[in-house]
């Protein structure tokens, strides 16, 4: 082999980047299908992204095209950035820390990281949308303008995004830097999820055009301005506009830059240190809670402990923590607040709904043990006293959600008479959701990600094709709370005096499913305690 | 308690029959039998991939056989897992914890969940805490513990509920001496006591200085197994392991590149 033909750095981490994707896809639980999805929603979010932007250059509002310029580039950057944050951990490309051994001069290896960073389904969809503004918007003699402004934002947008990931992978290699991120990207993505219950069709045009006025300034909008200028005949404007944010783009590299140099030398510990002052503990066990004084000295006391204690340790179960506490008690006040004519009384049956969230993270309760959970299969005939174990502690952290929920909706609608019915009721639906979420929690063990990058957050790492059993698993839980949720119908609609009879039945019925599902679970899981093993630990896999 | 044909009082504490196990086209471990006499300490030694690893796993119910049976002390590890391990203490290789425990509790859980009552699990984690020198990390969380306090905390997990038998998979790998010799005396005091010791190890001098018996793995399969004396008969550990094995010892001519500039350029063609 001559020098000559030896493939180029950057040429050499984009095949990598191919190959670990198609490796990938070969070698993942369902890659294939996961694949299948991820082309498929790419080519669905690259069309019609294509077709909008394009689309919209024949809208005869001017404001339509700026907005759609300005505020869909700078989308687009920030879907750029946060995304790959999302899954650094399954693109080995992007921690540059594996490519720390290797001889590689820096300019190459940016170059090729650059590179790598178009390959992929996400990417693809992106550079569609350019090339649906350079369609809809490029064709004429300005058409060099709308394209450099394409190609700069495409660059700004991967360069912004390696610069980002690669700061933050530098300064948060402690373990405490990890959780803390895991805990933030969960509290974003929830807070994204909040969008949905804005009601766009409402929003006022005043305010788009604020919006407009200040991200055409910002990089990523002015780029979309260039087109709109371009566009409009303004040129020059729109030159300067392309030129500005090109300029910065070797400020972002220097950045970017030195961010990797820290991040392949620079090694930062997170030692957690004795902390806790031993007093006296309840029967010598610091396990156990002084204040929880229920919790006995048991096998099933010692999984309530245990999975307690990880609440506030473990930053995949404090993300369920606070999704659950967000919505039970922020959906309830939401749902108060946006009543029309008043609050209904009965609305404090609504207090549950911290107990239904609560139940959709119990789903998969051992995978939350992943490979520790050895330690509890070889102590013997442990899965009944696990699940009981786990499912009090949930109880635990939820009941007092659900009771809090209740008073303040009680307080604001008036209706305490409700209180004792929602509380019994939110019980026995728990305890039926619970059934469901046992016998799922044993037959479909899925695998978590490891924590080992700051952003793999609870949930990632499931393929597509667990979660379609996930969604059937959600549909047998609906079904089962079916009966409950008809009784706070009744109740809510028929008047309180309903709850005399129904909510004792519905507890009752709470606690026969309970145990149908605890025995169901428990009888599969008996003989199956290594194949349990095997699919809830990330290193089998 | 049941057992094979002619199981008596003197029954060995661990007895292996034809145990299989598959990994889709890879015969991990090809029918091994295996009988370990109480309060022996057996060394387990093959090369990388001989099937150590998936043997100690099979035996100690965390990984299912596609054939063959164990008996721990007399109970069949997969017809009566709750008695077999209720018997037995492990230490798997790349183990993880609930490693978000410090160290005290990890052990207090570990005593708890088998049934023990609370003031012997504090007083029997007290004194692994302090023989094992982990006193003062008792209250760090397990995940900030290095390689050598995890074998250890792990082993003393093991050691909480007093079994009859340790199965360690590689209990010296990446620890330090000091370590390492706090484990073999707490090893050494088990088996003094009676108590059963099997493990793997790629460390021949440790096997050598520590086992009565010694099984020899290679590509699944036991092929020497027996007393010290029988398996070396006056040679050393190591070469009787390279000769059983059959070592490829590379020829003069390989890697004769090895020692030249790695600036260079590579020779054309």
């Amino acid at each position: 082999m001559t020098r000559s033909s030896q493939p180029s750095v950057p040429w050499l981490l984009v095949r990598l980047k191919v190959r670990l994707l198609r490796n990938r896809i070969k070698t993942a639980r369902g890659g294939v299908v996961n694949a299948v999805l991820s082309a498929v929603l790419g080519v669905i979010l690259g069309v019609s992204a294509f077709f909008i932007v394009a689309a919209s250059a024949g809208a005869s509002d001017p404001r339509v095209r700026e907005a759609v310029l300005v505020l869909g580039s700078t989308a687009l950057m920030l879907g750029w950035i946060v995304l790959p944050m999302l899954t650094f951990g399954t693109d080995e490309t992007l921690d540059p820390a594996r490519l720390q051994l290797l001889p590689l001069r820096k300019r190459p290896l940016m170059a090729g990281l650059l590179a790598s960073s178009f390959v992929g389904f996400a990417p693809a969809a992106a550079v569609l949308a350019v090339a649906g503004a350079i369609v809809g918007y490029g064709l004429g003699p300005w058409a060099v303008i709308t394209a450099a402004a394409g190609l700069v934002l495409l660059i700004s947008c991967a360069a912004t995004a390696r610069m980002v990931t690669t700061s933050l992978a530098a300064r948060l290699t402690s373990r405490r830097g990890r959780d803390a991120m895991v805990i933030v990207v969960s509290v974003v993505a929830l807070a994204a999820q909040g969008l949905r219950f804005v009601r766009f069709d409402s929003i006022d045009p005043a305010f788009v055009d604020r919006l407009i006025a200040i991200f055409r300034w910002l990089p990523p909008g002015m780029l979309g301005h260039a087109v709109f200028d371009a566009d409009n005949g303004s040129y020059a404007v729109a030159l300067a506009e392309t030129l500005a944010p090109a300029a910065l783009l070797p400020a972002i590299m220097v950045v970017w830059a030195r961010a990797l140099d820290r991040s392949l030398t620079v090694v930062t510990g997170g030692l957690t240190v004795a902390r806790r002052d031993r007093g006296r503990q309840r029967n010598g066990i610091a396990l156990l809670f002084d204040r929880l004084p229920f919790i006995r000295p048991t096998p099933v006391g010692a999984v309530v402990a245990r999975e307690l204690r990880y609440v506030g340790r473990d930053p995949k179960r404090k993300v369920l923590v606070i999704n659950s506490l967000l919505i039970g008690l922020g959906g309830p006040i939401y749902f108060a607040f946006r009543a029309s004519g008043g609050l209904a009384p009965g609305s404090v049956l609504l207090s549950s709904v911290a107990g239904f969230i609560a139940l959709l993270g119990a789903m998969n309760q051992f995978g939350y043990d992943g490979g520790a959970l050895w330690l509890d299969v070889v102590a013997g005939n442990v899965v009944r006293e696990e699940l009981i174990g786990k499912n009090v502690a949930l109880a635990v952290q939820v009941v007092p959600v659900m009771a809090v929920a209740g008073v303040l909706l009680a307080a604001l609608s008036g209706g305490w008479v409700f209180l004792p019915a929602a509380l019994v009721m939110g019980l026995g639906g728990l305890g039926a959701g619970l059934a469901v979420a046992n016998v799922a929690s044993v037959r479909v063990p899925q695998r978590l990600a490891e924590n080992r990058s700051p952003f793999a957050g609870g949930g990632a790492g499931q393929g597509c094709g667990t979660s379609m059993v996930m969604m059937l698993c959600l549909l047998v839980q609906w079904l089962v709370l079916t009966p409950v949720g008809i009784a706070g119908a009744v109740i809510a609609f028929g008047g309180v005096a309903f709850s005399i009879v129904l909510a004792p039945a519905v507890a009752i019925y709470g606690y026969v499913v309970w145990r149908t599902g605890l025995g169901m679970a428990t009888r599969w899981a008996f003989w199956r305690q290594p194949e349990l093993i095997i699919a809830v630990d990330p290193r089998r896999g | 308690m049941i057992g094979p044909e002619g199981a008596g009082p003197a029954w060995p504490a661990v007895v292996a029959r034809g145990l299989w196990k598959r990994f889709d086209a890879k015969i991990a471990v090809a029918g091994v039998d295996l009988d370990v006499p109480r309060g022996c300490f057996f060394g387990l030694v093959g090369p990388n991939g001989a099937g150590k690893t998936t043997t100690i796993r099979m035996m100690t119910a965390l990984l299912r056989p596609d054939q063959g049976d164990v008996w721990i002390e007399h109970h069949d590890v997969w017809r009566d897992p709750v008695g077999a391990k209720a018997r037995i203490g492990v230490l798997p290789d790349e183990f993880r914890l609930f490693d978000r425990l410090s160290g005290a509790e990890l052990l207090e859980y570990c005593g708890l969940l088998r049934g023990m009552d609370a003031s012997t699990v504090a007083s029997r984690r007290d004194e692994l805490l302090s023989v094992l020198e982990l006193d003062g990390a008792r209250d760090t969380f397990v995940i900030d513990y290095s390689t050598g306090m995890r074998k250890k905390i792990a082993l003393a997990a093991a050691l909480l509920h007093s079994p009859n038998v340790l199965f360690l998979d590689e209990p010296f790998e990446s620890v330090d001496p000091v370590a390492t010799q706090t484990i073999r005396h707490v090893l050494e005091r088990f088996t003094d006591i009676g108590g059963t010791v099997v493990f793997s190890s790629h460390v021949m001098e440790v096997v050598e200085r520590l086992s009565d018996r010694v099984g020899v793995m290679h590509q699944g399969r036991l092929i020497a197994e027996g007393t010290l004396d029988e398996i070396c008969g006056g040679r050393r550990l190591e070469e009787v392991f390279v000769d059983l094995v059959g070592a490829h010892v590379a020829d003069d001519g390989a890697l004769s590149w090895l020692g030249r500039d790695p600036t260079s350029a590579p020779p054309p063609g």
